[in-house]
């Protein structure tokens, strides 16, 4: 296909990596990804570097609105990039060194079974049982991981304060590896640290996770990006359509039941992942 | 979850943190707004110039063909952006979505500096090192 023709139906991937990564909540970059593996043709590399633009993109738009409201927790997040960060260097660069080592299919097999481990957690979202929340540690007292946010819907003043720091950071290392190293944010793993170890209301975990998935994308990409993965031509039109797709997706959200749309959308990823698996396999 | 200071979740409480002041976060919102829209702006006219420069190039080029390679050569990407090569433009839209959060975090660590709150410096400032670290040292050394 010529060049116009490339542009404007990566612009439409994006656009529905946009859209579908918002209504399930696993972001554009996990539809984006193996879509351009899949249907374009585009080797792993440049595919997840494209994957951590659109990371970036839907990070830096959605995150205005979460700074904005205070939801983000700055220090709770920061103390977290400091483990994040390190993943993200270390995971992007094992994707550049096992490339060189001609093993791209492995790397395709590993993209698809990560993205087939985060379909449970999506369907399952907001259904778990609220546990009892851990008691501030050493750690968590001395760093002062502790805020409050103004919940509208009960319009009354939540309190908060951060458990399990060890294990917390520990989460939020592999969170950064996967995001470096496969081109993703790694949203679900980062809620993870945040929501279950650290025991963060659910709103303020979503929110700082989303203030991370930026450094963490940006600390990734720059390895990509030096290491000559970073291929504007396919990541440009990608973040074009994702941020249209991700503004798209916020209007219509609040019309659509959550569910519905997991249901609808999930085996769509499902199959995109095994499609993933099969040709590192050289199966397809 | 509602956690009183001084309740037996945290029997040995230390003091409030320092409150972050609400500009410190307005002035992040504003970077992440402002760094998006330079970035989709320089993306958006330079993939229009890209198409309409190589019309009949194949899609199979440029998957194999990154022109940013090019671009990694300072001294190369400045004189193709004063040729007005729009790949030039197309990369410099790429450094402005990967600069965006590294400008957060030197806002935030400016802010934070600048209150007075000592552990959100440090913490802020190990961050920025670690992402320069990631773009000056392993990115070099990895490549």
């Amino acid at each position: 296909m010529d060049l116009v023709e490339f542009v404007i139906l990566l612009v439409l991937t994006g656009v529905l990596a946009g859209v579908v990564g918002s209504l399930t909540g696993l972001g554009g970059a996990v539809v984006a990804l193996p879509i351009l593996v899949v249907a374009f043709g585009v080797p792993f590399p440049e595919a997840a570097g494209a994957g951590l633009l659109t990371v970036l993109a839907t990070s830096s738009t959605t995150g205005a609105a979460y700074l904005r409201d205070r939801l983000s927790d700055l220090r709770i997040g920061m103390f977290l990039e400091i483990a994040t960060v390190p993943g993200a260097l270390i995971g992007a660069s094992a994707t550049v060194f096992l490339v060189h080592a001609q093993l791209s299919e492995a790397l395709l097999v590993a993209l698809g079974v990560v993205l087939l481990s985060l379909i449970p957690g999506t369907i399952a979202r907001g259904r778990q049982p609220r546990t009892e929340p851990p008691a501030p540690d050493a750690v968590s007292r001395r760093w002062g991981l502790r805020g409050a946010y103004h919940d509208e819907a009960r319009n009354e003043e939540i309190r908060y304060a951060g458990g399990r720091t060890r294990p917390a950071l520990g989460v939020a290392f592999a969170a950064g590896m996967v995001s470096g190293m496969f081109g993703i944010g790694g949203g679900v793993f980062k809620v993870l640290a945040l929501e279950h170890y650290l025991g963060l209301p659910m709103k303020v975990a979503t929110a700082t996770s989303n203030f991370m998935i930026g450094v963490t994308g940006a600390a990734g990409a720059s390895v990509l990006l030096v290491a000559g993965y970073v291929n504007p031509v396919i990541g440009g039109p990608i973040v074009l359509g994702t941020v249209a797709g991700a503004f798209t997706g916020s209007q219509v959200l609040p019309q659509l039941r959550n569910r519905t749309v997991r249901w609808l959308f999930v085996p769509v990823i499902a199959v995109l992942a095994v499609e993933v698996i099969l040709r590192g396999l050289g199966v397809a | 979850m509602n956690v009183d200071p001084a309740s037996p979740l945290d029997p040995a409480p230390t003091p409030d943190p320092q409150e972050i002041p609400l500009a410190t976060y307005v002035r992040m919102a504003w970077v992440l707004r402002l760094g998006l829209v330079v970035a989709v702006a320089l993306l958006s006219a330079a993939i229009v110039a890209t198409t309409v420069k190589f019309p009949t190039s194949s899609s199979g080029y440029w998957i194999s063909t990154n022109p940013l390679v090019r671009h990694l050569d300072l001294p190369q990407f400045a004189h193709d952006l004063v040729t007005g090569d729009p790949t030039a433009y197309l990369t410099l839209g790429v450094y402005a979505l990967i600069a965006t959060p590294v400008v957060r975090v030197i806002s935030g660590l400016g802010a934070f500096a600048h209150h007075g709150d000592r552990r959100m410096t440090g913490l802020t400032g190990a961050v920025l090192a670690l992402l320069l670290i990631g773009l000056l040292v392993v990115g070099p050394l990895v490549r």
